[in-house]
């Protein structure tokens, strides 16, 4: 059975005739004797199971058929406009590329108007295909119409690189498979589109190159991502050139034997193909040598084996950071590290259970008041706006004054309450050890545990605190010039703000 | 609470897989060689190599390759690229003792050098110990104290205060306090506090992103010999309002903990 309604709808009018017989049997076995005997009954369960069977398999097919119908139909409508787009192109170099997505479409609605929609959604991906090739093509067409200045001006990101830069993609990357990897087959295919290619023998690479890593991609897929970046390459050599970037360096494989192909190269051209709009193997040769972390490259001969892991969060944390800092240099983008907030929120959950549960509605009538007005600051600068933000904060601070007071009494009690337990302990076991020493050690060791309780929750903070005094003495004296030179990399306006605060120790 | 001790090569060579260079509340001079005999780069990176190796925290197997332990990764993914650090900065002459803490995902980690060069890690349970960790640090007054003695002025004001209190000049700094709207008992809790402080120090609360410190919230923290601690901050820009607050080690933990949780309900 498919999931095509026709054959669902089919099945579903074969139950009431199975009921029929099913009740035919039962009426002719209690006819004869009033008792169903055994051959009776197995015949009885068989068509019972039948229906049973029967119904489950509608109701299967039946989800199947309702989901593909859902995914074709926002699909289809995402479609649309890029379909759109394909009609209004009159350029008589894609007319042959036109036809054959309009071919497709008349299969995609033949399918669509007998309701079969598994073939439907089949035909409309691979329709999904041709369009986003074609319009791809279009694209590099008028990209290489363009003059470099002209190039240098324009962003060629692709339209989702805001997801590259986020804990999810890093977590996937992890994992993810890249067809080739590794494989001498991958690795003599880069080498030779690293010298470039043109007319029989791009094809022919591609080819090869396709039936390593695809299909899909399929070689013409490839084709229009090897045109976007020879593209991508002009612009690199341009805003490199004007930011003095230096030259992009090749691989040395006498160094690296292993690193083209490799797993690290490849995960480093995923992240800027991804970002780019190109397959990774071509986002590798943009910067060949990304991927490449850590002081290992450095260290051949003097430690047995240089590279990390590539799935070591360490070795992809470095990649991504070197990817991000690729697309800053060469190409102007990069939304940089997208954190959010939420991502420590766990970490400062137990901070916020010690607030009154009205502080949220203390912050609530500022929410809206600051949240963005810091991004027009920034960018704007607007002394009015500046003003106002800090209206906003001023008033903010001081509508907090129970929500710290509240949480300043639990801390306080937190910070006691282990010494006045310790205390109680003593004095009550002392007491009882007068009178009776067996006794006096069964309740100290209840009140220890009871102690040991309250501990587990307050030691750690009671702990922290004495920690801190501690590690007064066990801390180096250092000599700096200004307080804001210890911080490292900081925004606009951060070190002047931290330096006119420590005026007051520091003069 | 769990403390390990590492060299500066062993963090500088695992810094280096991540890609950093900076680590927000120290920059990157603390982790590089300071003196000949350390040696060039090369040789510190393999001395880090073999520390780390020696130490378990670097391991190779046959299956995995080279990878560090989880401990270190979370440790260094977290100096790298924190969400906050809060950087603690204890007045020692003309010079200063630091404590930073660093928030990421879910760790919360402290960071000390001590004198022979060695950094000390911990691990914290929470924000609300880490914070604690950093006011005993900064030597806070333990007595919890009422809340609203404050003084809301502005930079000038309190620049001239303090430099009327710090060159000795003790009435009139006790009077453009009482001026400010002080008490006579709490103006000349804050002069001493700033001019003869027994602790002094600052708390810095840094917003980051990209491993760079974008926005801080930085509070002085000056205590008296009497156990009276005055932390001075600015809650906007230094244009707006600057305000001199009675405080101890409660107090400024609540600060700073409602300061961070509001930071996240307006940021988020």
């Amino acid at each position: 059975m498919t999931s095509n309604i026709e054959t669902i709808r089919n099945a579903e009018a074969q139950i009431p005739q199975l009921r029929d017989q099913l009740r035919a049997l039962q009426a002719e076995a209690r006819a004869n004797d009033g008792v169903v005997d055994d051959e009776e009954q197995a015949e009885i369960n068989q068509v019972e199971s039948l229906i049973n069977t029967t119904q489950q398999l509608i109701t299967e097919k039946l989800r199947t058929w309702g989901a593909n119908k859902t995914a074709y139909e926002k699909l289809r409508t995402k479609l649309a406009t890029d379909l759109g787009k394909v009609e209004a192109n009159e350029d008589a170099a894609f007319g042959q590329d036109k036809r054959a997505i309009s071919v497709a479409v008349s299969k995609v609605d033949q399918a669509a108007s007998v309701e079969d929609y598994a073939t439907a959604l089949s035909r409309t991906q691979e329709l999904e295909r041709l369009v986003d090739l074609f319009l791809k093509q279009v694209e590099n067409e008028r990209l290489n119409g363009l003059t470099t200045e002209e190039l240098m001006e324009i962003s060629l990101a692709d339209e989702n690189i805001d997801e590259v830069f986020t804990e999810e993609y890093m977590e996937a990357l992890m994992t993810i498979p890249l067809k080739g990897e590794g494989t001498p087959e991958l690795r003599d295919v880069i080498k030779k589109i690293e010298k470039g290619l043109s007319g029989a023998n791009r094809t022919e690479v591609l080819t090869e190159l396709a039936e390593i890593v695809g299909e899909p991609p399929t070689v013409a897929d490839l084709d229009a991502d090897y045109a976007r970046f020879l593209i991508l390459c002009k612009q690199r050599d341009a805003i490199g050139k004007e930011g003095e970037k230096g030259d992009i360096d090749p691989v040395d494989e006498k160094l690296h034997p292993d690193f083209v192909g490799s797993r690290e190269q490849l995960m480093f051209g995923k992240v800027l193909g991804d970002a780019l709009g190109i397959h990774e193997v071509f986002a590798t040769l943009l910067s060949p040598t990304g991927g490449l972390v850590g002081p290992g490259n450095m260290l051949i001969g003097s430690v047995a084996s240089p590279h990390l892991s590539p799935d070591n969060p360490v070795a992809l944390h470095g990649t991504v950071h070197d990817a991000a800092g690729y697309l800053d240099s060469f190409h102007d983008e990069g939304p940089g590290y997208n954190y959010r907030g939420s991502e420590i929120e766990a970490m400062v959950t137990s901070a916020i259970e010690l607030l009154p549960q009205s502080w949220e509605n203390e912050i609530l009538p500022f929410t809206g008041q600051l949240s963005g007005i810091g991004y027009w600051i920034v960018e704007a600068g607007d002394e009015y706006i500046e003003a106002r933000f800090d209206e906003g904060l001023v008033a903010l601070e001081q509508a907090l004054e129970s929500a710290r007071d509240g949480a300043s009494d639990q801390i306080d009690e937190i910070v006691s309450a282990i010494e006045d337990a310790k205390q109680e302990l003593s004095d009550k076991a002392d007491a009882l050890r007068s009178d009776m020493e067996d006794a006096a050690a069964e309740a100290a060791q209840d009140l220890q545990d009871l102690v040991d309780e309250a501990q587990a929750e307050m030691l750690e903070a009671s702990d922290a605190l004495e920690d801190g005094f501690e590690k007064v003495s066990e801390t180096v004296v250092e000599t700096i010039e200004n307080v804001s030179d210890a911080v490292g990399s900081f925004g606009e306006g951060v070190g002047e703000k931290l330096d006119a605060i420590a005026n007051f120790i520091w003069n | 609470m769990t403390t390990i001790t590492m060299h500066p090569s062993e963090l500088a060579y695992a810094f280096s897989y991540s890609e950093t260079v900076d680590v927000v509340g120290w920059g990157r001079d603390p982790f590089l060689p300071t003196t000949e005999a350390d040696g060039d780069p090369k040789t510190w990176y393999a001395d880090g190599a073999a520390r780390l190796s020696e130490a378990g925290r670097l391991v190779e197997t046959p299956d995995k390759g080279l990878n560090f332990t989880d401990e270190v990764v979370s440790a260094v993914l977290t100096l790298a690229d924190p969400a906050l650090v809060l950087l603690a900065q204890r007045k020692e002459g003309d010079g200063l003792r630091r404590l930073t803490v660093h928030m990421a995902k879910d760790t919360v980690l402290g960071m000390t050098r001590h004198p022979d060069g060695m950094f000390e890690l911990t691990r914290y349970a929470d924000l609300t110990a880490a914070t604690l960790a950093c006011v005993g640090f900064l030597g806070a007054a333990r007595s919890p104290v009422q809340a609203g003695t404050r003084i809301d002025s502005n930079q000038e004001a309190l620049n001239a205060v303090h430099q009327l209190a710090t060159k000795g000049q003790t009435d009139q700094a006790v009077a453009s306090l009482v001026k400010l709207g002080a008490s006579a008992q709490d103006a000349a809790s804050i002069q001493r506090a700033m001019a003869e402080p027994a602790t002094a120090g600052m708390l810095s609360i840094l917003y980051c992103s990209d491993n760079v410190a974008r926005t801080a919230r930085p509070y002085s923290i000056m205590t008296t010999a009497d156990d009276e601690t005055w932390i001075l901050f600015s809650p906007a820009s230094l244009e707006g309002p600057m305000v001199i607050e009675r405080s101890s080690v409660s107090a400024l933990t609540a600060r700073v903990l409602v300061e961070v949780a509001t930071w996240l309900k307006i940021s988020a």
